[in-house]
């Protein structure tokens, strides 16, 4: 099973985001493939730790490789595996699937040799002993998202003359829609249409991300981005992506305007400028 | 045989339903989206197993243990894993026999909702018999091995409910494991019995649900799912003894 | 034929009195079209004058240069006729006084039209003929007359319908005088010439207006007959190859614009020229297919960026004729179809839509403006056929500006006419929406022209960039995504100030729960935090659990004296459990590690531990029955 959430361990842990280890890295990369039988999981990994690295190397320790779907494999991975391989009758990709690569010991730990330690467990690493199949580390999580079926569109726009008001944005499974009750609403016979849409852009965003903070967070009004999960919602998947990408650690009903203008490239700046260049031309 | 597959929009659907009581849903079009999940044969087996008495219910699991494992399980996942295939099965190409068996599915929309669309989740009674019958598949290839674990399943379904519940424990291992465990130490009583002095946990805790659920939260420090039966063993009774106190019984085991 | 010393060279012909005293009309109307008027009138003649039997370019030469007064034939003798003009209105007095201080200049300006590969005029020697072969006399004896081809498809792609193109010439000369040297097939050479002035009294003779530079000879009694002069004059008139040169001197200032010059031929012949059915030389620069290009992308001549071309469209009209399939097109006119090639661009850059109405041979006729869609975003070129041509000519106005009805006479025809041109219009129009549609479809999903193109691009862009997609078969597509592993690559590594991330706030502000009913208003209310993991370190060693708190970087905690402390278990999953671990069941003390003292436990909350410089510090004592494989996040009440 993948685990992702931080939380203080009994004893320390490398992982990509605790701060137990000096330089704490567990880094995992999975590119997948297939033929008419199996999906191949190719993996490859990089370990910061010297004292954790001797202890694969030392079989003190063990790579599992967690592939999680539908239910969970465990694949224990040897440091010259490259790959592994299902069935397609044991494992389906057409939705999420989530893969992390965790550390287990196979044996009594003394920690006393780990020199990669942070300063607070350095002091007490004579005393650290982590008893057998326990967790040394987990690696950051590679998800392959197969239920998306337009993985790269965040806009859909539709003509509905039924709809009762001008427009209405729908947020749809993976995508916004805007709604507009006709085409003369989209200024699809002005040369600034795509400037002049931008309004609806924003509107559509604003009730997207106001929708994210209710669908991932605990009170309605903030999401700690780096606290969870990919959200399994394909279009609060996007979201995530593209706050993650722009370093947003926090989304809130305070800083979605900022949220807005720091994901989209100034949309409202150049709605204003299509308007003002009309209102000049007269046209 | 190719199976039609059906459009968003059918679940919680009036309409739907009266078409499918007047046996109109394979007529409409307007139900289909255009693909369609091939398998050779789909043979009727309980679908649905809430009522009668346990021996009844036994038999019944037994009966779709059986045609899962012989029909359904060779497809790839993403047909026998897939709510959408089997709610287009169902709906489309079983309604006599739905309405035979069920015979509440005319009572309302609710039963039907319950019964035939019911979530593809470890509380339907398809998913649990499908996982169940995959990890004994994969894992067991002794007929009569199969039917002896598949007992085990029923006997102990209140555990097998929790741990195809968590989806840390949704691995053919462990479920394997801890079914061993329970038939070696005859523990199947001990852990449908009701925990006694812990008001904490609420009034109907079970034995069995609560070492589920520490072994739950003990990953993943404990990668309990990769365990071999021995260590599981002994974590088990670790966490079976916050639970249950009854020295007596636990003398038997040790 | 041979001058002599005093032999007349402008021949203007006897009237018995007056009637008009105005200029000709048309000298005015080609006088505002300046040069491009002047500029297509002589190409358009030129590419009239191709030759039918081969496909070469037809060669148009466009020099301009001065020449000495004394090398103009006869010129003192438009002089003198000029000095006894009485002007009897405003403007013909203000074009007198005009002309009349232009005539002296020494050194007067020219500009030349000379053609190759074209046929030249037929039967100067014949002076003035009736003869329907004999184009010289045509040419230069008859104004307002062309002649008519004996090939019909010939005639029809001709360009000059209305026979009025020469005084496009006089219209360019102060002195509206022009002169043509032709050299015939087999090689003789003739120069003539006209003056477009005003009806006068010269020598008590009254005389018409126009003159013709000519030999009158008597023949039959007293019957005249113009006849053209041997070409012996000064090189600037020569004509040494088949075909046909005009001379303008006296050539008026505005007209003299070499860019201007060039502008219109590119404007009005890119077609010929692309087809190479021309090649234009002003002075030293030539205009052929493969330079066209050149003048068309070079800022000096053409404005370059498209959202600014709102008059000028022939750099847009070259790229849709040279990239855009043409489509064809039917007009009807109510009678006939009329079959026609559409090239059509849609780009959301362009500001004005026009098309250009050009003919076979080459020459546009219009900028035209289809009515609802002149801003809109697109442009067009709409050629003829040969057939389609002859229709077409029938509709140019007489400065081949436009097509229009007006000007026929015939009702019917007319009616016929404005039909066409109305469903020119509505034809072009029904391209126009339906690419506009297509290029922003109202439904679906967005498309590379799509309104909401530029921002779902960028969007789409970061979404690529943050997740990435494999193909994995040919209808599946997986979206790959990578959880924050790249994030704490170079955190340790290299100390950088210019991260931008904001380092986050340690702990977060929990809303507190309403408890309904159980508030009785004595206890102080506390705010609660949610520690961060990061700033929380925990061991366990033998049956002894160290909980560290750093509150340094929370502002909120730091400069309190006490807190208070709970905990939530987290399950394998995440999940987080907020009542499920008792504080008394599982520890059987819990020390705070900076004063030493026990701590008090009350509602399962450790109470009142001490924070001193921001740290807090718990040692606690496991209980037997302490699950030890147990995570945590912690509460911070203060």
């Amino acid at each position: 099973m993948i685990y992702k959430k931080d939380a203080n361990f009994p004893y320390p842990l490398l992982t990509n985001t605790s701060t137990s280890y000096e330089s704490s890295n567990f880094i995992l990369d999975v590119n997948l493939h297939e033929n008419s039988y199996n999906y191949r999981f190719e993996i490859s990994y990089e370990i910061d730790s010297q004292f954790v690295n001797k202890l694969i190397e030392n079989e003190q320790a063990q790579l599992v490789l967690v592939i999680q779907s539908k239910d969970n494999k465990f694949f224990y991975i040897k440091p010259e595996d490259k790959y592994i391989e299902i069935q397609k009758s044991r494992i389906s990709i057409s939705n999420r699937t989530t893969i992390q690569l965790h550390l287990q010991s196979k044996a009594e730990i003394n920690f006393k040799d780990n020199d990669d330690l942070s300063y607070f467990y350095s002091q007490f690493k004579e005393d650290i002993v982590v008893l057998r199949n326990s967790i040394l580390g987990f690696s950051n999580v590679v998800i392959f998202e197969g239920s998306s079926t337009k993985p790269l569109e965040l806009f859909e726009k539709k003509v509905n003359p039924d709809i009762k008001s001008d427009i209405k944005i729908e947020l749809g499974s993976e995508t916004i829609i805007i709604h507009y009750k006709n085409e003369q609403l989209q200024f699809n016979d002005s040369p600034m249409s795509n400037t002049l849409n931008n309004p609806y852009i924003y509107m559509g965003l604003q009730k997207a991300l106001y929708r994210f903070i209710v669908n991932n967070s605990d009170d309605g009004e903030q999401v700690d981005l780096e606290q969870i999960d990919a959200p399994t919602d394909n279009l609060d998947l996007k979201f995530y992506n593209l706050m993650k990408k722009k370093m947003i650690n926090e989304l809130s009903i305070d800083n979605i305007d900022e949220v807005i203008y720091s994901i989209s490239d100034k949309i409202l700046e150049k709605y204003a400028g299509a308007v003002r260049g009309l209102s000049l031309n007269g046209n | 045989m190719e199976i039609k597959l059906l459009k968003k929009g059918y679940k919680n659907n009036e309409q739907f339903y009266k078409d499918f009581l007047e046996d109109q849903v394979k007529n409409k079009e307007e139900y289909f989206s255009d693909e369609v999940a091939f398998i050779d044969v789909t043979p009727d087996f309980p679908i649905y197993i809430a009522q009668g008495s346990e021996s009844t219910k036994s038999e019944l699991f037994h009966q779709a243990f059986d045609a899962i494992s012989d029909s359904y399980l060779h497809t790839n996942r993403d047909i026998h894993f897939d709510e959408l295939f089997w709610h287009s099965l169902l709906a489309v190409y079983k309604r006599d026999y739905l309405l035979e068996q069920y015979p509440q599915i005319n009572d309302g929309l609710n039963h039907f909702n319950n019964i035939v669309l019911k979530d593809f989740n470890w509380e339907n009674y398809i998913y649990k018999c499908v996982l169940g019958a995959q990890y004994i598949n994969d894992a067991i290839s002794d007929v009569s091995e199969r039917k002896r674990y598949y007992s085990l399943i029923i006997d102990n379904l209140d555990v097998f409910n929790y741990i195809i519940k968590y989806e840390i424990f949704r691995n053919d291992k462990f479920l394997i494991n801890i079914l061993d465990i329970i038939d070696e130490l005859k523990l199947s009583k001990v852990l449908k019995s009701k925990i006694t002095g812990r008001d904490d946990l609420g009034k109907d805790e079970r034995v069995g649900r609560r070492v589920i659920f520490e072994f739950n939260k003990s990953y993943p420090i404990i990668m309990s799912p990769m365990l071999e039966k021995d260590d599981l063993k002994e974590l088990f009774l670790q966490y079976l003894v916050y639970y249950y106190q009854d020295t007596k019984q636990l003398q038997l085991i040790e | 034929m041979s001058l002599s010393e005093n032999q007349q060279l402008w021949q203007f012909s006897p009237i018995p009195n007056i009637e008009e005293s105005n200029f000709n009309k048309y000298l005015e109307r080609f006088y505002n079209m300046g040069t491009s008027g002047l500029t297509r009138e002589n190409a358009q003649n030129s590419l009239d004058g191709r030759l039918l039997e081969n496909n070469d370019p037809v060669i148009l030469t466009i020099k301009t240069g001065t020449i000495s007064k004394d090398d103009i034939p006869g010129i003192e003798e438009v002089k003198n006729r000029i000095s006894c003009f009485h002007g009897r209105n405003s403007y013909t007095k203000e074009t007198i006084d005009h002309m009349r201080n232009k005539m002296n200049q020494e050194e007067v300006a020219y500009i030349s039209f000379e053609d190759s590969n074209t046929r030249g005029l037929k039967g100067a020697k014949n002076g003035q003929s009736e003869s329907k072969e004999d184009t010289w006399a045509i040419y230069a004896y008859n104004k307002g007359v062309h002649s008519e081809e004996e090939n019909k498809a010939f005639e029809n792609s001709r360009g000059g319908s209305h026979g009025v193109g020469k005084i496009a010439s006089n219209a360019a000369s102060d002195l509206h005088i022009m002169y043509f040297a032709n050299c015939d097939e087999d090689g003789n050479q003739h120069l003539g010439g006209t003056a477009q002035l005003l009806e006068h009294k010269y020598n008590d003779q009254c005389y018409r207006s126009t003159g013709y530079f000519a030999d009158l000879q008597t023949i039959e009694g007293n019957k005249t007959k113009f006849y053209p002069f041997e070409n012996k004059f000064h090189e600037v008139f020569q004509k040494n190859n088949r075909g046909l040169k005009i001379i303008i001197p006296f050539l008026r200032e505005q007209y003299n614009d070499e860019k201007e010059i060039i502008k219109s031929i590119c404007d009005s012949f890119f077609i010929s020229i692309l087809e190479k059915k021309l090649e234009v030389i002003v002075n030293d620069k030539k205009i052929d297919s493969k330079t066209i290009k050149d003048f068309v992308s070079n800022k000096d001549y053409y404005i370059q960026d498209i959202a600014e071309m709102k008059n000028e469209f022939t750099p847009l009209y070259i790229n849709t004729y040279l990239n855009e399939e043409p489509v064809p097109l039917k007009i009807s006119d109510g009678i006939n179809d009329y079959n026609f090639s559409l090239y059509f661009r849609y780009d959301s850059a362009i500001p004005k839509g026009r098309v250009a109405i050009v003919r076979t041979i080459g020459m546009k006729i219009e900028d035209k403006k289809i009515k609802n869609n002149v801003n809109k975003p697109f442009n067009a070129v709409l050629v003829a056929g040969s057939y389609e041509d002859g229709y077409l000519k029938s509709l140019e106005n007489e400065s081949h500006t436009e097509l229009a009805f007006e000007h026929i006479k015939d009702q019917r025809l007319q009616k016929n006419a404005k039909k066409f041109i109305n469903n020119l219009s509505k034809e072009i129009s029904k391209i126009i929406e339906e690419s506009i549609k297509k290029n922003n479809p109202t439904d679906g999903l967005m498309n590379t022209k799509d309104i909401l193109y530029v921002v779902e691009n960028q969007f789409k862009k970061d979404l690529t960039e943050a997740m990435g997609t494999v193909k994995i078969s040919k209808d599946k597509s997986i979206v790959k995504v990578t959880t924050d592993a790249p994030k704490k690559k170079k955190k340790n590594k290299k100390k950088s100030s210019d991260n931008p991330v904001k380092p986050r706030n340690p702990v977060k502000r929990v809303k507190p729960k309403v408890d309904i009913g159980e508030t009785n208003g004595t206890e102080e209310k506390l705010d609660k935090y949610s520690a961060h993991p990061d700033i929380v370190e925990r061991l366990i060693v033998g049956d002894n659990e160290f909980v560290i708190f750093d509150f340094t970087g929370s502002k909120e905690i730091s400069k309190e004296k006490l807190c208070n402390i709970s905990f939530s278990v987290i399950d394998g999953m995440g999940v987080e459990y907020p009542d499920e671990f008792k504080i008394n069941d599982n520890y059987s003390s819990v020390i705070d590690n900076t004063t030493g003292d026990q701590c008090k436990i009350e509602n399962n909350l450790i109470k009142d531990i001490e924070i001193k410089q921001g740290v807090a510090q718990l040692q606690l004592e496991l209980k037997n029955n302490f699950n030890r494989a147990l995570k945590f996040v912690y509460y911070v009440e203060v």
